[in-house]
């Protein structure tokens, strides 16, 4: 017989307010942790700093604001009409190659904008080969012509524009998939041709999925710090860093990145405000082959172009200069340091991707055994650090680490009269921490999404044949979930690879990484050399492409995706979506 | 509000009760799905709890699970409170097996992982692999499935799952079954058939068992004892047979069969029909609504004068069911009410229509009940 139940003892067996049990308490912990750096962040706005701010505010303030603004009104534009564009075409127009840009319109997602920066900077300047050509086939000299100045204010939209428009076109592109076949029919049997049925059918039906994008794409460029700081250009996330590390004044950035923090959130009220208005709804849900125009002579090679351009622009012809590079000098910088660096990514990004898989699991089973108002917001604060720059996120995490780390030196020097160092602060423990904060959202989302496959019922199932909720967890959701572990620790351990801004203001000292050299070798203007350790995030961060193109590959109508890549694709989708 | 437990009372069925809900209420928000809810149920006891959807019976089953915490109330499993207002032993130490309506197979598991999954706790611990295969095998074997031990869920068709279901449930021999709505996902040739067949496999394990269902049928081919339940509380607790014969009140008459009604004032003790004044011990003055089922309205071509208990009508409409006509009748105005009644006449009359007929009332298929104050 099962061990009966003795009513006298409440302890054990018969748990009293169940309302509060571990895992609800693990899911505040969490949502507390990863609060704290944002809270920090933000209540330095009414911390006194001795006249800098005012300084700040009265000289270089007003200038990151408006670089800031430009920066975004031009990526905005630019993402939005390039993802757009290429969205239509692939999804409603028939045209030689639609199939293969279907999925490489995805490609400069693996690029981060500070590789794509330098890389263009090499291309485009003096001595780069486009100009040396230039003046070889002409005979100019210096001053005979003009040069675009690639490190400027619209280079930078350039350069983000080109590996940020994906966001755009990722969702739009589900948004005019998603469209009825009804609804683009009707229109074309009442007479609409191809450019009125855009303008006046799809593109407001998909107006909140593009709206999304565009705010995915404006949190990128807030939270570019690689470019902007390469480029000279003074926008706020290079003023967090020029005020903490060239002016030492911790207290001054944290004020900045509390300003920039504002900035995002109202962005975010924004997007959610037009959604809000402007939900859609279909009334029908028949998809089939969707109608599409099919496009001949000079307009299929002008669909071409313009799908083209994106791809050749934004990885063709960076990942070939890349390359190029890599072949010259990798044989001197692979070496040693190059393996000691590679490994210190793989590491970091590892941990943070099992720390992150981890942590989501726990919560996301946490929130389904006990779902209430408390543990839903808990969940929500847990993934908001997706939204704030790693600028921010760093300067958050540092300024707690490091008072923590006076506490316990005060503490061992009055007990044992040791300094233990900056265990905290000066370890990965702070990176760590600041990934998990940022790139939480990323693991949760898609473990939220696939835990979606266990149906209540078997949780109950589980329950009632003799597993506790750890049990059920191992033996029912682990299994079945399975897959979609795999997915959210692959996207964590990619973009942890790519981060940049919070590994270089919190690494330890002397610990560096592939995106820390690649970018400190293109700020010494070695970009060549720059180029083996880019490569190698370039191709890890196309594992993530690859797997999201295969999803889209087989999405198509007719096709029944397996349930793994739908997820991936679901996860990827809510990603997105929820980063907004 | 009548008091349930009295009623459950009524009914004398032996052996000790193993599972008791004793005054449980719950509420989803300020929504009260189960209000004072006593039932018990015996050992070796098949009871189904029937009402329309959202009830409450579902709740009931899964408070009784575990798997919802009780809020008020109290139960009891065999003797111990396993759940009484924020003290709940969980569902993994309650010993019940559970059978969902969708089934909740574990789609990464065998069938025969499937069934052996339960087997854990302290009373299967001394079992090595082999026993416990053993054991899982019995099961399928029980439900007709052994052949498929090695499947996967997906590969079974609705009925192979439900049977799986069912193993599964009954492996680790829980000391209560529940099984909710388990045949709502079949189609309706096959479910007659499962459900004779989980009416032998559940008695013949001796499980005391509660089966949630919303179809009068199911409830009387497979209970021992039926509740029926409406807006949260137990309407009526009896055998079947009692419940057809005697219903409680007029949800339970009309629940089991569409239903003839009229109503009436009780005026002299008695109350006024076309069949005559029947009699009925409510207090004079009270309104009240009289139940006919179709089976009560015996039809036939006039002979003579009207007997006791007879009226007039003429056909509307004349139908051939399966096993008996379906007559549908007109007795004119009668107390303002315009009175069209059904006829269920095994006689397989077919009276043309417009024809004036003899309708005879069987007194012991009429019932009288006080019209119900509308709630709010």
């Amino acid at each position: 017989m099962t061990s009966r139940i003795d009513p006298a003892s409440p302890a054990a067996t018969i748990s009293s307010a169940r309302r509060f049990n571990g895992w609800t308490a693990f899911t505040f912990l969490i949502a507390a942790l990863i609060a704290l750096p944002i809270l920090v962040v933000l209540a330095y706005v009414f911390v006194p700093s001795h006249g800098i701010w005012q300084h700040l505010a009265s000289t270089v303030l007003p200038g990151y604001i408006t670089t800031s603004l430009w920066l975004m009104v031009g990526v905005g534009i630019g993402a939005s009409v390039i993802g757009v564009g290429t969205a239509w075409l692939v999804t409603l127009t028939e045209f030689p190659g639609r199939r293969f840009f279907e999925w490489a319109l995805l490609l400069p997602l693996a690029i981060p904008a500070y590789v794509i920066a330098y890389t263009y900077t090499g291309l485009l300047d003096y001595a780069g080969p486009a100009q040396t050509l230039l003046r070889e086939l002409t005979g100019w000299s210096r001053g005979d012509y003009w040069a675009p100045d690639v490190r400027s204010l619209p280079g930078a939209i350039a350069m983000l524009t080109l590996v940020l428009y994906p966001y755009v076109y990722l969702l739009s592109r589900a948004a005019f998939l998603e469209q009825s076949v009804c609804v683009l029919e009707v229109s074309r049997t009442l007479g609409c041709g191809p450019w009125r049925c855009f303008f006046n059918v799809a593109l407001p039906l998909a107006r909140p999925a593009v709206a999304a994008g565009v705010t995915l794409v404006l949190m990128e460029t807030l939270n570019d710090f690689g470019t902007v700081q390469y480029f000279g250009v003074s926008s706020f996330t290079a003023g967090i860093y020029r005020t903490w590390m060239g002016m030492g004044e911790p207290a001054a950035a944290a004020q900045l990145a509390a300003v920039l923090t504002l900035f995002i959130a109202l962005l975010v009220l924004l997007e959610r405000f037009t959604r809000g208005r402007g939900k859609v709804h279909h009334t029908t849900s028949k998809y089939r082959q969707l109608p599409r125009y099919r496009l001949g002579g000079i307009h299929a090679a002008l669909g071409f172009l313009a799908a083209g351009l994106p791809v050749l622009l934004g990885f063709i012809l960076p990942a070939l200069v890349l390359a190029n590079w890599a072949v010259v000098t990798a044989p001197r910088i692979v070496d040693a340091r190059f393996f000691a660096e590679a490994a210190n990514s793989f590491i970091l990004a590892s941990l943070a991707a099992v720390l992150a898989v981890v942590i989501a699991m726990i919560m996301a089973y946490g929130l389904r055994l006990r779902r209430s108002r408390a543990t839903t917001y808990a969940a929500r604060i847990a993934a908001m650090g997706y939204g704030v720059p790693g600028a921010v996120i760093a300067v958050g995490v540092l300024i707690p680490l490091s008072q923590i780390d006076t506490w316990i030196n005060d503490f061992t020097v009055a007990h044992w009269n040791i300094r233990v160092g900056l265990v905290l602060s000066g370890t990965i423990v702070a990176v760590l921490f600041a990934y998990m904060v940022r790139f939480l959202a990323v693991s949760f989302n898609a473990i939220e999404a696939s835990l979606g496959k266990v149906t209540r019922h078997m949780d109950d199932a589980a329950r009632t044949l003799g597993q506790k909720p750890m049990g059920a967890l191992l033996r029912v959701h682990l299994p079945i979930t399975r897959g979609s572990l795999l997915t959210a620790a692959i996207l964590v351990f990619v973009d942890v690879m790519k981060e940049l801004p919070a590994t270089l203001l919190l690494r330890p000292f002397n610990f560096d990484t592939l995106a820390i050299r690649a970018y400190q070798m293109a700020s010494d203007e070695r970009l060549a050399d720059a180029a083996a350790p880019s490569l190698a995030i370039v191709l890890v961060g196309i594992v993530p492409v690859v797997m999201l193109s295969l999803a889209i590959a087989k999405s198509r109508p007719g096709y029944e995706a397996s349930r793994e890549e739908r997820m991936a694709e679901a996860a990827l989708d809510k990603q997105a979506a929820e980063r907004a | 509000m009548r008091g349930e437990s009295e009623q459950g009372r009524d009914v004398s069925v032996d052996g000790e009760v193993v599972l008791k809900l004793d005054s449980v209420s719950h509420s989803f928000g300020s929504t009260r799905v189960l209000d004072a809810v006593t039932i018990d149920a015996k050992a070796g006891e098949l009871l189904c709890l029937l009402g329309p959807s959202g009830c409450g019976k579902t709740t009931a089953l899964r408070l009784a699970a575990g798997i919802e915490e009780l809020q008020q109330g109290r139960i009891v499993l065999a003797g111990q409170t396993v759940a009484a207002p924020g003290a709940q032993v969980p569902p993994e130490r309650r010993s019940v097996g559970m059978v969902f309506q969708d089934y909740a197979l574990f789609p990464h598991l065998s069938v025969l992982r499937n069934v052996q999954f339960g087997l854990v706790g302290a009373e299967w611990a001394d079992l090595d692999g082999d026993a416990k295969r053993k054991r899982a095998m019995e099961a399928l074997d029980q439900v007709g499935m052994a052949n498929y031990a090695e499947s996967y869920p997906h590969m079974l068709s609705g009925g192979q799952q439900q049977r799986v279901a069912l193993a599964r449930a009954l492996a680790p021999k829980p000391r209560v079954l529940l099984l909710d709505e388990p045949f709502s996902g079949l189609d309706s040739n096959l479910r007659a058939h499962i459900r004779d067949e989980t009416l032998h496999v559940v008695k013949d394990s001796g499980t005391t068992t509660l089966i949630v269902t919303h179809d009068p049928e199911e409830a009387m081919y497979m209970a021992d004892r039926i509740v029926v339940m409406n807006a949260g509380r137990v309407e009526q607790i009896d055998r079947p047979d009692a419940l057809y014969r005697a219903p409680a009140n007029a949800f339970v008459a009309s629940f089991f069969s569409s239903i003839n009604r009229l109503e009436g004032v009780v005026r002299g003790g008695a109350v006024a029909t076309p069949f005559g004044n029947l009699p009925t011990p409510i207090a004079d003055g009270t309104r009240v609504e009289i139940l006919i089922r179709p089976e009560a309205l015996r039809v036939a071509l006039p002979t003579g004068p009207l007997g006791p208990w007879q009226a007039e009508a003429h056909v509307l409409d004349a139908r051939m069911l399966r096993r008996a006509s379906f007559i549908h009748l007109c007795f004119g105005e009668f107390e303002g009410q315009h009175l069209h009644f059904h006829s269920r006449e095994p006689a397989r009359l077919m009276p043309g229509i417009g024809v004036h007929v003899s309708v005879t009332l069987d007194r012991a298929q009429t019932f009288v009940f006080p019209v119900a104050p509308k709630n709010p």
